[in-house]
């Protein structure tokens, strides 16, 4: 069966000039046979989709049953197919467009994606394809979170059957969690506090939650009074057989003599001070890879899976940002190299150290935020025109720091979370802070409603 | 070298994930003896064996496979490893820097030094069938022959320097290959055949002289 739809599919490439300038051919000799081999029919399958952020080429959902045909209900679409030619008319020129990753015209397909994406109308949508029928990429939709599950894939005749199946085992079986780095290279931006109450707050709107403190310091551990159990995270990673499942413990509180399961962590342990060794570090197989594959057994039961690291770039933040579909890079206003390094997080550590080792496009940086700020003033001033600078000298960073920004709309704001003694102090009582103060809960609400969820 | 990727990186790996080669022997006083040893030492081997990965936490070894059979026989849990990239040229430089394997030359261009060399290399190999080849002649008239266009070694067997065919003839293969760069003579040949029929019987009266 295989064999005959990849037969199609290769003929309707075949078929396809290599520089073929109308987008309509793609769409209707590509796209359409892909998404036949992608398992939807022609009642599941809209072109021309109307999200409310304009039209994308298709829309796809399988149908429940007789009454809910999605060709003619148009609601609740599943996946989101934007098409592009493979070449432009420019006068008498014929140029070729280049979707491989990192071209101009890649970022803004990639962008029109998560427009629509994210737009009301596809709020149900978890799957996005960008494709000109010489390149082609997935990207997933999480909550608010729209990253890659595939590099950009170059398409040929003989491996687009194999493309196409991992696209499909993808988009058929996916996985409930984002996992989510909490990371910067500079110190003393709040990323332990920023976990705990986030995870508690994203509790608070139902989420499952899985705590990793991957740092041998151990604050987060210690802050929620916990210590590791019988079998360690350290045996855990030393040991790929260990079952994972046996190093979670759960975080429980008693609230008004109910005791309340909050989220599950997994602690850190005495033993991982000595992966800063080499000769230690030695005897876990995979490396920095390592941390990614010991979780993978847990993407399908949590929502999120908040990774808190240390702030050096080393073994413990490596894994934790390679493990990663997210990094979120928490700031302070009045720390300019706090800043500066997010910048360096952003370019120089995922862009270039990590990404290239990720067999799935990953993992992506989220917008920075201001940790224990004011939303405006002099001091947000200063810290803007310190941003206005790099950005200036490398305006793809834009989304990364202002993600308001658009065209027309020199919109500069930088989400901040107010800066409450609570936040910090809380951590000594072993309670999220988010659990005694009503104010700090729905901070850190509308923190995980930016970023993370729909309310 | 990437820290997202162990290759070239000594690692502590648990000895049931290793697939040792299966061809490798070595004498079993040899293997007991060496593992009595690194057990009293403790059992750390400071010689590491040499792998490639081969699945999710597979390993295969591809070298040094001594280290292997030692630590099977001392029943070590664990053994320290080189990760080796996983292209079959550098495992072959592997194999050649541990001495399991022997570096061959291209003969279509190596010079003569490297000829003698290699001759007086494999006549004293123990049982060698080039025992008591006059290596000197023999790098001197290949050296002379022109080589370019040879696309095995058989034109060897014609230079009259007492390698022939069969044994001797595959002995020379264990450390040479040719590589033609140039095609073969068309219209030699035709001209060549006379001369080389003739090398072939002045060859064959010279061995005659010789032994007569």
């Amino acid at each position: 069966m295989v064999n005959l739809a990849s037969s199609f599919l290769q003929s309707q490439l075949e078929k396809i000039s290599p520089t073929e300038t109308v987008e309509q051919v793609i769409v209707q000799d590509f796209a359409k046979p892909l998404l036949y081999e992608l398992g939807f029919g022609d009642l599941e399958i809209r072109p021309e989709f109307e999200t409310g952020n304009g039209p994308v080429d298709f829309a796809a959902r399988k149908n429940n049953d007789h009454v809910d045909v999605f060709y003619e209900t148009k609601t609740n679409p599943y996946l989101l197919v934007e098409v592009k030619a493979r070449a432009t008319n420019t006068g008498a020129r014929t140029t070729p467009l280049n979707l491989a990753d990192g071209a101009a015209a890649y970022r803004n397909v990639v962008k029109q994606l998560k427009c629509y994406l994210l737009s009301e109308k596809c709020r149900s949508a978890r799957w996005g394809i960008i494709t000109n029928g010489n390149h082609i990429q997935l990207w997933r939709k999480h909550g608010k979170v729209v990253h890659p599950t595939t590099p950009t894939l170059a398409i040929y005749p003989n491996n687009i059957d194999d493309i196409v199946y991992n696209l499909r085992s993808q988009i058929e079986n996916y996985q409930p969690a984002l996992t989510v780095c909490v990371y910067n290279n500079k110190g003393g931006v709040g990323k332990t506090t920023t976990v705990i109450n986030l995870a508690a707050a994203l509790r608070t709107k139902g989420k499952r939650v899985l705590l990793i403190d991957f740092d041998s310091q151990g604050d987060l551990t210690r802050s929620l009074g916990l210590i590791a159990g019988k079998i360690t995270l350290t045996e855990c990673l030393k040991d790929p057989k260990l079952e994972v499942h046996s190093i979670i413990q759960p975080f429980k509180m008693s609230i008004k003599n109910k005791v309340i399961h909050v989220f599950d962590v997994i602690p850190t342990d005495p033993g991982m001070e000595a992966l800063t060794n080499s000769q230690s570090a030695a005897h876990i197989q995979k490396g920095a890879r390592r941390l990614q594959d010991m979780i993978s057994p847990l993407r399908s039961e949590y929502d999120y899976i908040l990774i808190d690291c240390p702030t050096q770039w080393l073994y413990f933040s490596k894994s934790g940002v390679f493990a990663a579909d997210a990094v979120l890079i928490p700031t302070r206003h009045t720390d300019l190299s706090s800043l500066n390094n997010a910048v360096r997080v952003i370019t120089k550590f995922i862009q270039e150290d990590v990404k290239p080792h990720r067999q799935d496009g990953g993992p992506i940086p989220l917008p920075i935020f201001f940790n224990g700020a004011p939303s405006e003033g002099k001091s947000i001033d200063t810290a803007n025109s310190e941003i206005e600078k790099f950005v200036e000298k490398d305006k793809t960073l834009i989304p990364y720091f202002w993600p308001y920004f658009k065209p027309g709309n020199k919109d500069k704001s930088v989400f901040s979370l107010p800066d409450y003694a609570v936040i910090s102090t809380a951590t000594f009582s072993r309670v999220p802070a988010v659990f005694k103060h009503k104010k700090v809960l729905e901070y850190y609400q509308s923190f995980a409603s930016e970023y993370f969820i729909y309310e | 070298m990437s820290e997202f990727s162990d290759i070239g990186k000594l690692v502590n790996l648990p000895l049931e994930s290793i697939t040792p080669d299966d061809e490798f022997v070595a004498p079993s006083f040899l293997v007991s003896a060496a593992a009595h040893q690194l057990r009293a030492t403790g059992g750390h081997n400071w010689v590491p064996l040499l792998v490639t990965e081969s699945g999710d936490y597979q390993y295969k070894a591809v070298g040094n496979h001594f280290v292997y059979a030692v630590a099977e026989q001392a029943a070590l849990e664990r053994v320290w490893c080189i990760l080796v990239d996983s292209d079959l040229e550098q495992i072959r430089q592997a194999q050649i820097l541990t001495r399991e394997a022997v570096p061959k030359v291209n003969l279509t261009e190596a010079s003569k030094e490297t000829i003698l060399a290699g001759l007086k290399y494999l006549s004293a190999q123990p049982g060698s069938p080039l025992k008591g080849l006059d290596v000197t002649v023999a790098a001197s008239r290949i050296a002379e022959a022109d080589r370019a266009w040879w696309q095995n070694l058989t034109p060897v067997t014609t230079l009259g320097c007492k390698i022939t065919r069969g044994k001797k003839l595959d002995a020379l293969s264990e450390i040479f290959f040719v590589t033609p760069t140039t095609p073969p003579p068309k219209k030699t040949p035709a001209k060549k055949t006379k001369p080389s029929t003739s090398t072939k019987t002045t060859t064959s009266t010279r061995s005659r002289k010789k032994t007569t």
